[in-house]
C-alpha cells in the first residue's frame, strides 16, 4: 500500500485505500496508520462508514438464488454410483 | 473393509461433510453467472462431479468452499461458455484489461442512507450488478456477497491480488454508477 501522507482524501487512491480497509486487507501497520488518518478527517471518517455501508447493502440486497437442494443432490449423488459402477 | 471400500467411504464422507454444505453458496454464484436455472443446476453438478473425481487433490479440512467456488469457476469458463448458444459477448478479456488500467473516473460514495436506496429492492440492485461485466460482477459476487478474502479470491479466479483489489474498486466504481442512475430515475438527486 501507499504511504497514505501523500494521498488526498476523496480521491481515487483514498477511495481504494478505504476499500482495502473495510475488507480487511490491509497489514496491521497499514491499519494502525488508516485509522490514525481518518481519525482526524470527519470526510475520510464519511468515506469509511459509506463504504461499510455499501457492503452490508450488497449482502442484504442481491437476491439469493436458492436451488431446489435435495432434488439437485439426489441428482448429483445418482450420477456418482452410475460413475462408480462403470468405473 | 477392503481397502478400496475403504477409500470410497473416506471420499464420500469428505463429500457429505465438506462440500455438500456449499451447494446453495455455488448455485447463488453460478445463477449469477448464467442467469439460468437449469444452467446453474448443470454447472453445480458438473462441480460437484469434477470435486468428487478429483478429490485426492483436495486436502481435508482445508478451504472446501473456495475450492469448489474455483472449480465451478473453471467450469464456467471452459465449458459453459463454449457451449452456450447465447449470441457472442464481448470479449471480456478486453475490457478487463481496460478496466484494470490504473486510469479511471472516480465515483466516490454513495450516500446509501438516502431513503431510495434503502428502498430498493434486491431485485433493482442485482439487476445493476448482472449489468456489470461478468469478471467484475465475479469479484463483487465472491467478496462482497460471498465474503470470500482478496488472497482467497486471486486463488480462485487466478489472478494477483493486485489485480483482485484493482478489479475490485474498479467494480464498485461502476456498480455505483449504475445504482446511481437507477436511483436518478427513481427521483434522487445526488448531494455532492
Amino acid at each position: 500500500m501507499a504511504s497514505l501522507e501523500n494521498v488526498i482524501p476523496n480521491s481515487s487512491e483514498f477511495l481504494q485505500q478505504v476499500q482495502l480497509a473495510v475488507d480487511g486487507a490491509l497489514r496491521p501497520d497499514e491499519e494502525q496508520a488508516f485509522f490514525k488518518q481518518i481519525n482526524n478527517c470527519p470526510n475520510c471518517l464519511e468515506m469509511y462508514y459509506n463504504e461499510r455501508k455499501y457492503k452490508s447493502f450488497m449482502k442484504s440486497k442481491v437476491v439469493k438464488k436458492c436451488c431446489e437442494k435435495d432434488a439437485l443432490i439426489q441428482r448429483i449423488k445418482s450420477h456418482l454410483t452410475e460413475d462408480y459402477r462403470t468405473h | 473393509m477392503s481397502t478400496e471400500a475403504q477409500l470410497k467411504a473416506d471420499k464420500d464422507r469428505i463429500f457429505e461433510d465438506e462440500f455438500l454444505p456449499h451447494i446453495d453458496s455455488l448455485y447463488n454464484f453460478a445463477y449469477h453467472l448464467t442467469y439460468d436455472e437449469d444452467d446453474s443446476n448443470d454447472l453445480v453438478q458438473e462441480t460437484f462431479l469434477k470435486a468428487y473425481r478429483f478429490i485426492s487433490s483436495y486436502v481435508e479440512g482445508t478451504n472446501a468452499k473456495a475450492w469448489l467456488f474455483k472449480i465451478l469457476k473453471n467450469a464456467f469458463i471452459n465449458e459453459y461458455r463454449k457451449k452456450s448458444k447465447r449470441p457472442a459477448k464481448v470479449d471480456f478479456e478486453d475490457i478487463v484489461s481496460y478496466h484494470d488500467s490504473e486510469n479511471t473516473s472516480f465515483v466516490g460514495s454513495l450516500d446509501l442512507r438516502e431513503e431510495i436506496f434503502q428502498g430498493m429492492l434486491g431485485d433493482e440492485v442485482t439487476k445493476s450488478l448482472n449489468a456489470l461485466p461478468v469478471d467484475f460482477k465475479t469479484v463483487v459476487l465472491l467478496c462482497d456477497v460471498e465474503g470470500f478474502t482478496y488472497e482467497e479470491i486471486a486463488k480462485i479466479i487466478d489472478i494477483p491480488i493486485g489485480t483482485v483489489r484493482s478489479r475490485l474498486h474498479r467494480a464498485r466504481n461502476m456498480l455505483k454508477e449504475k445504482l446511481k442512475d437507477y436511483a436518478t430515475n427513481l427521483g434522487y438527486k445526488e448531494n455532492r
